[in-house]
């Protein structure tokens, strides 16, 4: 029996929904208009199996190798007495203002056979040199995954440290208490506590492996984004394409919903405030090799980008000149900026829209689910489904900015969604239910009791979604209005086809320092985090 | 007893209510994204600017071409006529499809790719103009479309350059066809096949050979060691720095790399008398179907295809003018010839573009795209 209320509850949080699901449905018209065959065809010539298993690899070992670079460090930083603990809080999550695809131009210039390596290493043995470029041939599988991981490790890194902060250390001493090693307790209850942030970051990294289609065009791996867009390109066609799309939009949601399953069962909000600080592990030692392991991460994922970038800035010529061409890219700097907090603070209101209504509203979660599908959906081909359906529904909206902010929506919703869920799992239900019994209206218990609470999360689910949207270049490619350059796009006309520019790496810089100030500005305005204490 | 007393009056949802307070704040915001966008760096018209007769005042151009050479040209057209040019970059796949799906509303005026099959792809599906621009009567009837709806601006030929200190004139190649040849194993280096020209270059020589020849031609290379580098400009610094001996590219490269110092030649292919010749594709230009700025599109359309207008292509990347008898801005740079003295041969257009989907369908696997 659904009262009045929740029927327009469930109404309105499948409206956003429906927003992705239109051009899914327009390229499902498409293939069912091209017929069966085209699909059966192309999915046959792009040699599925294949494709599958590199997809598979390239995933399984993006989210290994981000695990392995988030894990120690999120340890490091809340569970030894490492000093400079805080310099880790505040500089590993930083790579992801470098967008993953800048990150592959930069160590493909570097690691390319005949590249900077080389041409350095010849410069001692005399001769062209192949040695590194050999041994870490970046054009590879193995390069995918090197650059992936190393550009998304962040993600992993911020949901750990939370998971680990958030853990009352009394749980932990209980168990030592109890008689069990420092190993044992580890796994019986640090790592349980921390499974929603490993399952949660993992997957983040594992869906940012499947759908991604910078890195991998560049370092020419073979992957569903790549032979999607090599359909676009040769075919003329967006039939074919399409209907991978949709395969891939398949593979996606299958495994948001596997996420469901193993998340979903377990209840892990806290009560009772911290008792005291976490135990810190004396590394004695051991700490000069955690130092060496920091270094290592920082010089990887920050050192070596930005190092590469400056030192193309710097060929630009003297520093007049090279304000003077940052100067000219402010435009494209404002447009940038007003298409990206366009669509992201659309995800996110009907992100937390639909996440809170996924637990009062029946049927709501169906719709979170079908708002997370247009995370798969390549770039250009929603860029080119959105042309379609907008001049057939809302001409008027088509070349406008906004146009090109609703598919910022429909792209990055999932991140928003998924931050906005978590933040919302935090908080015990008993505090919505204790201040609807002292009288107020589910509203406002929601604005007085939970928003506070989830404020940080929220900001922070607000961020992912906007970097992202930042630097997304396929669909700009094609829905932005003629001379509404952004950022990205920049980046792309400078990089066209010859690889480190410049230009490209000063308009790189510019855009990895817009987001690096946003992130600067939400820190600042984040209340800081309440304890949650009541008896 | 508890007794409930609701605040607030209204009996708006709690899903509306949650709604507005983001609302305000995206209001603001999205104001801004709806107002028309304004181009970041509009380029005023030059002084001198003398607007044609019954021309509209704007133009917006569609182009596959690199932003850095059309600028020029752009500018000297808004100089010349006071028209107002916004240019949308893309991948010349990319914007033909877009330019289908905008048909029943186009939004662009001019379409200047750097792929002939996209044009001829775009003709048969009717969203070209025709138009016989009066400066290309005197273009070769195989660098434009019979009915007018597209025309060649400048050409590239499909070279084999070489370096000199690794070979002499005579050692080096003179048809494609030889480089399958024990002499050349391991000293040939291509393009992959995301290259636009390489498709184009594989979708003639199914068409030229047949498929089964071009099968067995691209396996043998392969099979003789054949190097596939990421695109032409590493191809050029490979032949140039001496990894390789031999390569295959545009001619333009084979300018930049001599430009840049490098001990290299090259050789227009297959020239002899019972040879196929060397493989030249136009970049084309052509007008849209149902553009806003008919008049000032074909402004243009004639603009590049007067000596001044494909000047500033021809000085900076070294492609010929496809009007016979055009001055070659880098005739200075031996080595690279003009249209009318390059023996070509020919190639049906209309079958280009599905001969190129079948290229990247048979060789993918083999040149090395992902």
């Amino acid at each position: 029996m659904r009262s009045a209320r929740q029927i327009r509850g469930l109404g309105l949080a499948l409206l956003p929904a429906a927003l992705v699901l239109a051009p899914l449905a327009y390229l499902l018209a498409l293939v069912l208009e091209a017929g069966p065959g085209t699909l059966v065809t192309a999915i046959g010539r792009a040699g599925p199996l294949e494709l599958l298993a590199n997809v598979g690899l390239l995933a399984a070992g993006t989210t290994a190798w981000a695990l392995l670079l988030a894990a120690p460090l999120a340890w490091l930083g809340t569970r030894s007495d490492l000093r400079g603990a805080r310099v880790v809080q505040w500089l590993a999550p930083l790579p992801l203002a470098i967008p993953p695809y800048v990150g592959a131009i930069v160590y493909a210039s570097l690691l390319a056979p005949g590249g900077l390596v080389d041409t350095f290493l010849g410069g001692f043995s005399g001769g062209p040199s192949r040695a590194i470029s050999g041994l870490l041939p970046i054009y590879s599988l193995g390069g995918g995954i090197f650059v992936l991981g190393l550009f998304t490790y962040p993600y992993l890194f911020l949901l750990l440290r939370a998971a680990l902060l958030r853990l009352d250390p009394a749980l932990e001493e209980a168990a030592r208490s109890l008689g069990q090693g420092p190993w044992q307790s580890f796994l019986q209850v640090t790592l349980p506590a921390a499974r929603p942030a490993l399952l949660g970051g993992g997957l983040l990294v594992f869906l940012y492996a499947v759908v991604d289609f910078g890195v991998v065009s560049l370092l020419r791996v073979r992957t569903f984004t790549t032979v999607i867009y090599n359909y676009l390109l040769a075919g003329f066609s967006l039939a074919a394409a399409a209907g991978l799309s949709l395969v891939l939009v398949g593979i996606v949601a299958l495994l948001l919903f596997l996420q469901q399953r193993t998340l979903g069962a377990g209840r892990y909000s806290q009560r009772g405030t911290r008792s005291g600080t976490s135990p810190r592990v004396r590394l004695g030692s051991w700490r000069w090799l955690g130092w060496a392991y920091l270094l290592l991460v920082l010089t990887l994922s920050l050192g070596v980008p930005l190092a590469v970038l400056a030192w193309q800035v710097a060929r630009l010529g003297s520093p007049a000149e090279i304000a003077a061409f940052l100067g000219s890219q402010f435009g494209y700097l404002r447009n940038t900026l007003i298409v990206a907090v366009g669509g992201t603070t659309l995800a996110l209101a009907a992100a937390t829209a639909l996440a809170w209504l996924a637990s009062r509203v029946a049927g709501a979660t169906l719709a979170g689910a079908f708002l997370q599908a247009g995370y798969a959906i390549p770039g250009t081909v929603l860029g080119l489904a959105l042309v379609g359906l907008y001049l057939r529904a809302t001409p008027w909206l088509y070349g406008t900015p906004l146009a090109l902010a609703i598919a910022y929506f429909i792209l990055y919703a999932a991140p928003a969604y998924q931050g906005a869920r978590a933040a919302l799992a935090q908080v015990p239900p008993s505090l919505e239910e204790a201040a609807r019994a002292l009288g107020r209206s589910p509203l406002q218990a929601f604005r007085e009791v939970v928003v506070p609470l989830v404020r940080p999360g929220l900001a922070g689910a607000w961020l992912l979604s906007f970097i992202l949207s930042v630097r997304e270049l396929a669909a700009t490619l094609i829905l932005r209005p003629p001379g509404f350059d952004t950022l990205a796009v920049r980046i792309w006309v400078h990089m066209m086809d010859v690889g480190p520019d410049p230009r490209g790496a000063a308009v790189a810089l510019l855009l990895v320092a817009a987001i690096a100030v946003t992130w600067l500005l939400l820190l600042i305005v984040r209340p800081p985090h309440t304890p949650m204490a009541f008896t | 007893m508890l007794r409930r007393r609701p605040i607030s009056r209204g009996s708006s949802s709690v899903a509306q209510r949650l709604l507005a307070g983001p609302a305000a704040a995206l209001a603001l915001t999205l104001g801004a994204a709806c107002a028309p966008a304004a181009a970041p760096e509009p380029l005023a018209p030059g002084p001198q600017a003398q607007p044609a007769a019954r021309t509209e005042g704007e133009l917006v151009l569609y182009s596959a071409r690199k932003e850095d050479l059309m600028q020029p040209v752009i500018d000297l057209f808004q100089e010349k006529t006071g028209v107002k040019v916004t240019v949308k970059s893309g991948a010349p796949g990319e914007l033909a499809l877009l330019i289908e799906q905008e048909k029943s509303s186009p939004r662009g005026d001019v379409y200047f790719t750097t792929d002939v099959a996209t044009a001829e792809s775009l003709r048969l599906k009717a969203l070209l103009e025709p138009y016989k621009s009066p400066s290309a009567a005197t273009i070769p009837d195989e660098f434009k479309a019979t009915d007018g709806a597209w025309t060649g601006v400048i050409g590239r030929a499909r070279t084999i350059m070489y370096n000199t200190r690794l070979l002499t004139p005579e050692q080096a190649p003179k048809s494609v066809f030889e480089l399958t040849d024990a002499r050349w194993k391991d000293k040939v280096a291509v393009a992959s096949i995301r290259e636009g020209g390489v498709r184009l270059w594989l979708a003639s020589l199914i068409l030229q050979k047949g498929e089964d020849f071009a099968v067995k031609y691209v396996n043998d290379l392969k099979n003789n060691g054949v190097k596939v580098l990421a695109n032409h400009t590493e191809v050029r610094k490979a032949v140039g720095r001496g990894e390789v001996p031999v390569g295959l590219t545009n001619h333009y490269y084979y300018v930049f790399e001599k430009k840049d110092g490098s001990p290299v030649d090259q050789v227009y292919p297959d020239q002899g008398p019972n040879d196929v010749g060397t493989l030249v594709t136009p970049l084309v230009v052509a007008i849209m179907k149902g553009a806003q700025h008919p008049q000032a599109a074909r402004a243009f359309v004639d603009f590049v295809l007067t000596p001044e207008g494909v000047q500033p292509m021809t000085t900076q990347e070294a492609e010929f003018p496809l009007v016979p008898g055009a001055s070659l801005g880098d005739a200075g740079v031996p080595g690279v010839k003009p249209i009318d003295q390059i023996k070509r041969p020919s190639v049906d257009v209309t079958a280009l573009a599905a001969a190129q989907q079948r290229a990247v369908e048979l060789f993918t696997p083999v040149l090395g795209g992902p």
